[in-house]
């Protein structure tokens, strides 16, 4: 098999690069995105730039989204049922939270598997406006474009590695921008990455409050971060994009 | 000075068959026959909680009760069910059948006795289950956190743990010959149904990697690590009778509860259907304890769902081991949401009740609704009283399939909750609705100008609004929301409305004050004042006579 790492920038991506990374499966790898969002100046406030990292890990029915920037990946696996269900592991600390399929909110949607996986639904990609398409079978890159309620979207979609190479939202007041940076193929390096999280010691949130004397936990408790994981920027469609500012949703 | 009870058995073991020690000594068999009843409880009679609790019950025939006269134990535990959650659920439970509510009684508000639980441990003053259910069960009260040890425990050390092992009721009850029977809607695994059969200096020691994976456990070796809770399960007849040398029990008959991970491997090959993981199982020593327990007991029923379960007949079954769920069973307002389908409290009761029965001996059952805690931690007053009342329907069909002149029940909580009933609400307002006041139509108004509910937390999560979610964990996805809301077009009486909170916590917690105990059949009487936790152990011990027996099955 043959193994590449590369740095896929959108803009720059060259047609030899997806050539090569095409021979992956896209049912198991790894996506690495800087996410950028900058709130434009305006009367009473600065200019503002914030950045993130989201990297994306594909496994069969297994989808993680690993927030580098708070050490935090969310894992969700699909269910022979049709819902998803999610555990949240916190990667400074090598513990994990499980949840029942309902317990985090969207877990019930049929569309949240889409979401997490792709990033951006073939529902939202399907009302944007296909501009034009460059490069053939595994090199190919379509450009999409959109206009709604005062949000101009672009998106660069690669449909053999089913995700965006690039997507853009702008307001007058905001642009935001997810941009991949790494396409990490090597089928090994996935199946380390879920294993290592899989070896997490993990509780039930149910059993937080009956383990109040277990630090982290309690650290929860008082806190309360645990429930709040940020997230990539799975819709497109303003149904529930997710800031690129490293902060917890509450 | 305290002994240890399983050390001692097996000591004796030993210097029976040490050059005819017998002989030298000059002891007979009855003399054997008191050493092993003094090393059966020993370490329990020596501690001051039991010894206390022990007197207490002594008085008994100030009370007319006759020891050894309940030939069937049944205790029922509601997780995290305090007085103000039995009140309140007997009010949803009347406004469900169409009364003002007030005037209702659940099943075990008619039992003739009842009295009070003092519920703290010995090293908390707020408990937690593991501490309170070792009280129940083995008549001594200990520290938080630990399962089936003495307060000489420190949790987490695994050298600790020998010589600080105490016998439960329900193991006495085996020794016996009872029939003995473990039910809970949490993991079977869990602290309260762990109390009834296992020994863990933590309870959060349910399988071997949680062993494994706890930094902060001390003392432990490596490549000898204690046996964890789920192992104690399926082990429960082995172990008993290596602690007694010569005990031939039969081990437990019924199993049934949630919590299959801690004894399937961490190996995707043994999911089952019901899985909600990629990996079902936890186990990281390659053990399928599922398929051990069923290499035990050859003519068992090893179940996974709601159509194994219907498939036993409770006539003719001689073991039953029931693990519905990954994790916990689901609350009873989403149990049909489960993936496989799971049986109800009442149902595992009743099936419970129809295999032990077979035993001319009688029987000893723990039946916890394990979820009624784990829905006031999430804040759903709902969830909560809504098992509660199936927790009551559950009282009832043993009630309902037992004699009453044999049968001891006990209903107890193991402590309670920060869940209040406040405000004054006119007769019949909806217990899960907003205040409104004697005499008015429209709810009243705090000084703040907003509605407010009867039903409230002091802490935790606080408001959420899920419409008809009927999974009250799903509350952990809602931003901690503490404080006051409008709720003037709110539906507080929805699945999916989440209480108010004072003070803000990731998850509500338990309360310090007394729970009640509810008692029918012999021995109930003992029921009464305000009671050590612990004395529960003693008045099932009475009633049955269950450490006589035993002592005298092991002569």
């Amino acid at each position: 098999m043959i193994k590449i790492v590369g740095a896929v920038v959108l803009g720059v991506l060259s047609a030899n690069v997806y050539g090569v990374a095409c021979e992956t499966n896209p049912n198991k790898m790894g996506a690495h995105y800087m996410l950028e969002k900058k709130l434009h100046k305006q009367a009473g406030s600065e200019a503002l730039t914030s950045t993130s990292r989201l990297a994306l890990w594909r496994r069969g029915k297994e989808v993680a989204h690993e927030l580098e920037d708070q050490q935090v990946t969310e894992v969700w696996n699909l269910l022979p049922n049709g819902r998803v269900r999610p555990v949240r592991y916190f990667d400074e600390y090598r513990r994990g939270i499980e949840y029942q399929p309902n317990e985090v909110e969207g877990s019930t949607d049929e569309k949240i598997w889409a979401k997490k996986t792709r990033l951006i639904t073939k529902i939202s990609k399907n009302t944007m406006k296909l501009l034009r398409s460059q490069g053939d079978g595994c090199d190919k890159l379509d450009y999409y474009s959109a206009q709604r309620k005062g949000v101009h979207y672009l998106l660069t979609w690669s449909p053999s590695k089913e995700l965006p190479v690039r997507y853009k939202e702008v307001t007058q007041h905001y642009s935001f921008t997810a941009t991949l940076t790494l396409y990490e193929p090597d089928e090994s390096k996935v199946d380390s990455f879920f294993t290592d999280r899989d070896s997490y010691q993990t509780t039930d949130y149910a059993d937080i409050g009956d383990n109040e004397s277990d630090p982290f936990l309690l650290k929860m408790i008082n806190l309360g971060f645990v429930s709040h994981g940020a997230s990539g920027f799975y819709n497109a469609n303003g149904d529930a994009l997710e800031s690129a500012s490293p902060h917890h949703r509450h | 000075m305290k002994n240890t009870l399983m050390v001692s058995a097996i000591a004796t073991l030993i210097l029976s068959g040490c050059g005819g020690s017998s002989s030298d000594s000059g002891s007979s068999s009855s003399d054997t026959d008191n050493v092993n009843r003094s090393a059966m409880l020993e370490n329990t009679e020596n501690n001051s909680w039991f010894g206390e609790a022990k007197l207490n019950v002594s008085s008994a025939a100030d009370y007319t009760v006759e020891a050894g006269s309940a030939k069937n134990i049944i205790l029922f535990v509601g997780d995290g069910m305090g007085i103000s959650t039995v009140t309140a659920a007997r009010i949803l439970e009347g406004q469900l059948k169409g009364m003002d509510g007030e005037e209702n009684v659940l099943s075990f508000g008619k039992f003739p006795f009842s009295g009070l639980a003092k519920t703290y441990n010995v090293d908390a003053q707020t408990p937690d289950s593991a501490g309170t259910m070792t009280a129940i069960m083995s008549g001594a009260k200990t520290d938080v956190g630990v399962i089936g040890v003495d307060e000489d425990i420190v949790r987490g050390d695994c050298s600790t743990i020998a010589g600080n092992e105490l016998m439960s009721a329900l193991e006495i009850a085996e020794i016996a010959g009872k029939s003995t029977g473990v039910i809970s809607t949490a993991r079977i695994t869990h602290a309260t149904p762990a109390a009834t059969y296992a020994k863990s200096a933590d309870r959060n020691w349910e399988d071997v990697s949680d062993i494994e994976g706890d930094d902060d456990k001390v003392n432990c070796d490596v490549n000898d690590l204690p046996e964890d809770i789920a192992s104690q399960l399926v082990n429960f007849e082995s172990n008993l009778e290596d602690r007694f040398p010569g005990l031939d029990v039969d081990g437990l008959e019924v199993v049934m509860g949630g919590g299959r991970r801690h004894f399937l491997p961490k190996d995707a090959a043994f999911n089952t259907i019901d899985a909600v993981s990629t990996v079902e199982g936890d186990r990281t020593d390659g053990r399928d304890l599922t398929a051990e327990w069923q290499s035990l007991y050859t003519d068992g029923n090893y179940v996974i769902d709601r159509a194994g379960f219907n498939a036993i007949d409770a006539s003719t079954a001689e073991h039953i081991f029931g693990l519905f769920n990954e994790s916990h069973m689901h609350y009873e307002a989403d149990r049909h949401n489960d993936i496989a389908g799971e049986p109800s409290l009442r149902e595992m009761t009743e099936k419970a009740i129809d295999v032990l029965d077979n035993n001319n001996d009688g029987f000893f059952l723990m039946v916890e609704s394990g979820r009624i805690d784990h829905a006031h931690h999430a804040g759903s007053a709902y969830s909560a009283l809504t098992d509660t009342i199936e927790f009551a329907e559950a009282v009832q069909a043993a009630v309902d399939a037992t004699d009453s002149e044999d049968t001891l029940i006990i209903v107890t909580a193991d402590h309670g909750h920060v869940f209040t009933i406040a405000g004054y609400p006119k007769r019949g307002n909806p217990i899960l609705g907003k205040v409104v006041n004697v005499g008015a139509e429209a709810p009243a108004l705090a000084s703040d100008g907003m509605p407010y509910t009867t039903l409230g937390y002091m802490n935790g999560r606080g408001f959420s609004h899920l419409g008809d979610e009927t999974d009250a964990d799903k509350g952990y996805g809602e931003r901690i929301n503490p404080g006051r809301h409008d709720l003037l077009f709110i539906d507080t009486e929805s699945a999916g409305f989440h209480q108010e909170a004072l003070v803000p916590l990731s998850s509500e917690t338990h309360s310090g004050e007394d729970v009640g105990i509810y008692a029918m059949g012999p021995g109930a009487s003992l029921v009464t004042s305000t009671n050590e936790q612990n004395i529960l152990f003693h008045i099932m011990d009475y009633a049955g006579l269950l450490t006589e027996t035993a002592d005298n099955r092991l002569q």
